[in-house]
């Protein structure tokens, strides 16, 4: 099992840098990472299996040095691709987000499956209104993440 | 004259879309384009620090560009569709400068409330570079952002338009572009 972690985020003062540091000593040092804010390299792509991503959704689907990093990476089918977990915050609440579409959510859960392995498992772990979470909704959400990448652990 | 202003991402790779954007909004509009080739392509975290204080804009450009947006009645877009929605060009575009203040305001509540009050339209035009069948998997993400998201922060009257090819030399495209933006 080959668990390339896909980050994205500006600043490792947030939420989303201690959600990352969780899910990447969940899985372990087998795995790799790319920070695609700092170093957006298409090294890892042909050797992962399992594909987890961890973003801020923004406008709807992940911020713009992702998408950037997902058009290179998927410039072609990456067949050996078997799972992609997605990790993400929203602003907004369930409703708005089913409203305005869940861009994201398509991008990850439908349109890149389409270019992984046949039978490409994911798995969606949002957490909705993060600016109107307490800390301990924020607490659950890392705990479910951990949990969301314990099956990946080698 | 209202004025009209036009969003661009890599018009290059949309054909003629972006002068026949252009043509189609002339005659009833003072009609301003902002080619995105050189906005930074990405929030900085000096800007993502300064996202919820009053003052969430730092870059002159990008107060510019707010600006213009604030007092456009038509907002257009004319980009090529990458991964089922818009390229990163774009995004960042919408990240950078949709901030509070601009397009919605927040509550006391965290709840966003529309701030765009003089938007009258918005049109998007767009090639997609995936087949028909290839974009039916995820939709078009596109239009969900820019028809669905961004509208929840304009007045509720609010003319639409989109256009897509899956063809980039498509020869009617621009024709139906104009045609579109003429509506608006």
């Amino acid at each position: 099992m080959n668990v390339l972690t896909v980050s994205c985020h500006p600043s490792d003062d947030s939420f989303h840098a201690s959600v990352r540091d969780a899910v990447l000593d969940t899985i372990g040092p087998a795995g790799r990472h790319v920070d695609v804010y700092r170093d957006p390299t298409l090294e890892d792509i042909a050797w992962a299996t399992d594909l987890v991503f961890v973003y801020p959704t923004w406008w709807s689907t992940a911020p713009a040095p992702m998408i950037d990093w997902i058009a290179a990476a998927f410039s072609e089918p990456r067949r050996q691709v078997v799972s992609i977990t997605a990790i993400t915050t929203h602003g907004s609440g369930r409703f708005v987000n089913t409203m305005e579409g869940h861009v994201g959510k398509r991008l990850l859960m439908l349109g890149l499956p389409s270019l992984c392995a046949r039978k490409c498992r994911t798995l969606w772990v949002p957490l909705y209104n993060i600016d109107r979470s307490t800390h301990r909704d924020r607490a659950r959400f890392v705990e479910r993440a951990v949990r969301s990448v314990q099956r990946l652990r080698v | 004259m209202g004025s009209a202003l036009i969003v661009t991402s890599e018009p290059e790779r949309c054909g003629n879309a972006l002068e026949a954007v252009q043509a189609g909004l002339a005659n009833r509009h003072d009609v301003r384009t902002l080619d995105l080739a050189s906005f930074r392509p990405s929030m900085s975290e000096a800007e993502w620090k300064a996202y919820h204080t009053d003052t969430p804009i730092t870059d002159p450009r990008v107060a510019e560009h707010a600006e213009l947006v604030q007092h456009a009645a038509v907002l257009t877009f004319v980009y090529p569709t990458v991964m089922w929605g818009p390229p990163p060009g774009l995004k960042a575009w919408l990240e950078r400068v949709l901030v509070p203040g601009v397009a919605f305001v927040l509550d006391d509540n965290h709840r966003v409330r529309p701030n765009l009050t003089n938007l009258r339209a918005i049109g998007g035009f767009t090639v997609h570079e995936q087949t028909r069948r290839e974009l039916r998997v995820a939709g078009d993400g596109g239009k969900r952002i820019l028809l669905r998201a961004l509208r929840l922060n304009a007045p509720r009257r609010l003319t639409t338009a989109w256009v897509h090819s899956h063809a980039l030399h498509d020869d009617r495209f621009p024709g139906f572009v104009e045609q579109a933006a003429r509506r608006l």
